[in-house]
C-alpha cells in the first residue's frame, strides 16, 4: 500500500504514489533551478510537463492506475538530466562552473536539520535525530537518555518534551536535511528507493525491527559498543545537556520567585 | 572513446544541432520527440531534454513556428515547422555546412599529398 497524491499535470488528472510524487517534484524544482538564466524558462518547463505527462499517460493501463516511481523516474530519463537542458549556445561553459560551485559550496555547508528520525527508532526517533543532528552514534544518545532515566529520572521528560517538539522526518527531503545530505534529483532518488525497501522488509518480517526489538539489540550494544566513540560522542552529547538543564534550572529558579513573590502554597522543591 | 574525445564530440553535435532540426523540418511538421527519435536513431542526440530550450529559442527567433494538435494519448502536442525565415537559415546553413566540410578534409587531403612528397 503506497498513499498517492492527486495531481493536475500538463492538463491531465493523475494518481501519482508519493515517492514518484517527491521525485517530480524534484525533477521539476532542479530544472527550473537549470533554467533559471534562459529565455523562454516557462514555456520550456511547461512543454516538459506535457511531455512528461503524454509518458505517465503511455505507462497506465486498466492496472496501473497511480504513477510510480519507476514510471516517473523512466520519464524523466528519458527526458535527460535537468543539466542536459542547460543552455546550447556560447554561455554554457560559464553556466557549468557556477552551478559547480554551488554544489561544492552547499556540500561544504552540509547543516544538518533537527527531525526525529522514523526509520531508525526506539520510540519516537528523538535519540537518533538528535545524533544525525550531532554526527554521532545514536547509542550515545540512547545511552545518555537511559542513564538519565534510570538514575534521575529527568531522561524520560526531556525526552517526552523533545518527542513533541521535534518534528518527524516526513518526505525525502526531510530525511536528506536531517543527515546534512544535498536535496538533489539523485539524492532524493536513492532515498526514496531506500525507503521502499525498508517498507517492503517490514511488510515481510514485521518483527524483525519493532521498537522493543531495537531496544533490546541496543542494550546489547551498549556493552559492546567500543570506548572511545563512546566517550567522543558522551563530550558533544554532555555539552547540550548542560544548555539544557540551565535552562530548566532558570526556568524552576523563576517558578521559585513567582511562588515567592505570590506567597504561593506550591513550591517545587518541596 | 577517450573523455577528451568524448567532449568534444558532444560539442560537435551541439553545433549542429539546429542544422539537423531544420533539416528535419523541411520535410514538414514534426512534434518534438519524433524529431529527438530521428536524432537519436542517428546517434546525433543523447537525449530528449536538450530539444526543448533549443526550440524554443528557435520559435522565439522567428526561424520555427508551432501549432496546437489534439493527442489521442495524453495532452495536446505542439508540432513545429519552419518560416520562411527558418528556410533562409536553413540555406545558409547548408552552404557553411557544406564548406565547414570541404574545409576539414581539406586538411586531411593536403596533409597526405605533402606525406606522398615526402
Amino acid at each position: 500500500m503506497v498513499e498517492t497524491r492527486n495531481i493536475s499535470f500538463g492538463g491531465l488528472l493523475f494518481h501519482v504514489e508519493l515517492p514518484a510524487f517527491e521525485h517530480l517534484t524534484a525533477y521539476l524544482a532542479e530544472l527550473k533551478d537549470v533554467l533559471a538564466d534562459t529565455e523562454g524558462a516557462d514555456e520550456i518547463v511547461q512543454e516538459v510537463e506535457h511531455r512528461l505527462a503524454e509518458l505517465f499517460q503511455q505507462a497506465l493501463n486498466e492496472v496501473n492506475r497511480a504513477v510510480t516511481l519507476d514510471d516517473v523516474s523512466n520519464a524523466c530519463t528519458q527526458l535527460g538530466d535537468p543539466s542536459e537542458f542547460k543552455g546550447d549556445d556560447a554561455t554554457e561553459a560559464g553556466g557549468t562552473t557556477t552551478r559547480d560551485e554551488q554544489k561544492e559550496k552547499g556540500q561544504g555547508r552540509k547543516y544538518r536539520r533537527l527531525f526525529r528520525d522514523p526509520d531508525d527508532n526506539v520510540f519516537g526517533g528523538v535519540a537518533a535525530g538528535i545524533a544525525h543532528r550531532l554526527d554521532i552514534d545514536p547509542v550515545i544518545v540512547r545511552t545518555i537518555f537511559f542513564v538519565l532515566g534510570v538514575f534521575s529520572g529527568t531522561g524520560i521528560p526531556v525526552y517526552l518534551v523533545l518527542w513533541a517538539v521535534m518534528p518527524k522526518a516526513r518526505t525525502a527531503a526531510d530525511r536528506l536535511s536531517m543527515k546534512g545530505d544535498p536535496v538533489t534529483v539523485d539524492s532524493i532518488r536513492s532515498t526514496v528507493e531506500e525507503q521502499l525497501k525498508q517498507a517492503r522488509e517490514k511488510l515481510e518480517n514485521p518483527y524483525v525491527k519493532s521498537g522493543f526489538t531495537r531496544f533490546k539489540l541496543f542494550i546489547r550494544r551498549l556493552f559492546t559498543q567500543n570506548l572511545p566513540a563512546l566517550l567522543r560522542g558522551l563530550g558533544k552529547v554532555l555539552m547540550w545537556l548542560l544548555i539544557i538543564s540551565a535552562l530548566v534550572a532558570l526556568l524552576s529558579i523563576g517558578a521559585v520567585i513567582l511562588s515567592v513573590l505570590f506567597g504561593g502554597v506550591w513550591n517545587p522543591f518541596v | 572513446m577517450t573523455k577528451a574525445t568524448q567532449a568534444s564530440t558532444a560539442q560537435m553535435r551541439k553545433g549542429v544541432l539546429e542544422l539537423c532540426i531544420l533539416r528535419i523540418l523541411r520535410n514538414g511538421e514534426a512534434y518534438t520527440s519524433d524529431m529527438a527519435a530521428a536524432l537519436q536513431a542517428v546517434d546525433l542526440l543523447v537525449v530528449e531534454g536538450t530539444l526543448y530550450p533549443l526550440l524554443t529559442r528557435m520559435k522565439n527567433a522567428g526561424t520555427l513556428s508551432y501549432r496546437w494538435a489534439e493527442s489521442a494519448s495524453g495532452p495536446p502536442r505542439k508540432y513545429y515547422s519552419m518560416t520562411r525565415e527558418g528556410e533562409n537559415i536553413l540555406d545558409e546553413m547548408e552552404s557553411a555546412w557544406t564548406q565547414f566540410v570541404e574545409s576539414v578534409n581539406s586538411l586531411d587531403a593536403s596533409a597526405q599529398s605533402q606525406k606522398k612528397k615526402n
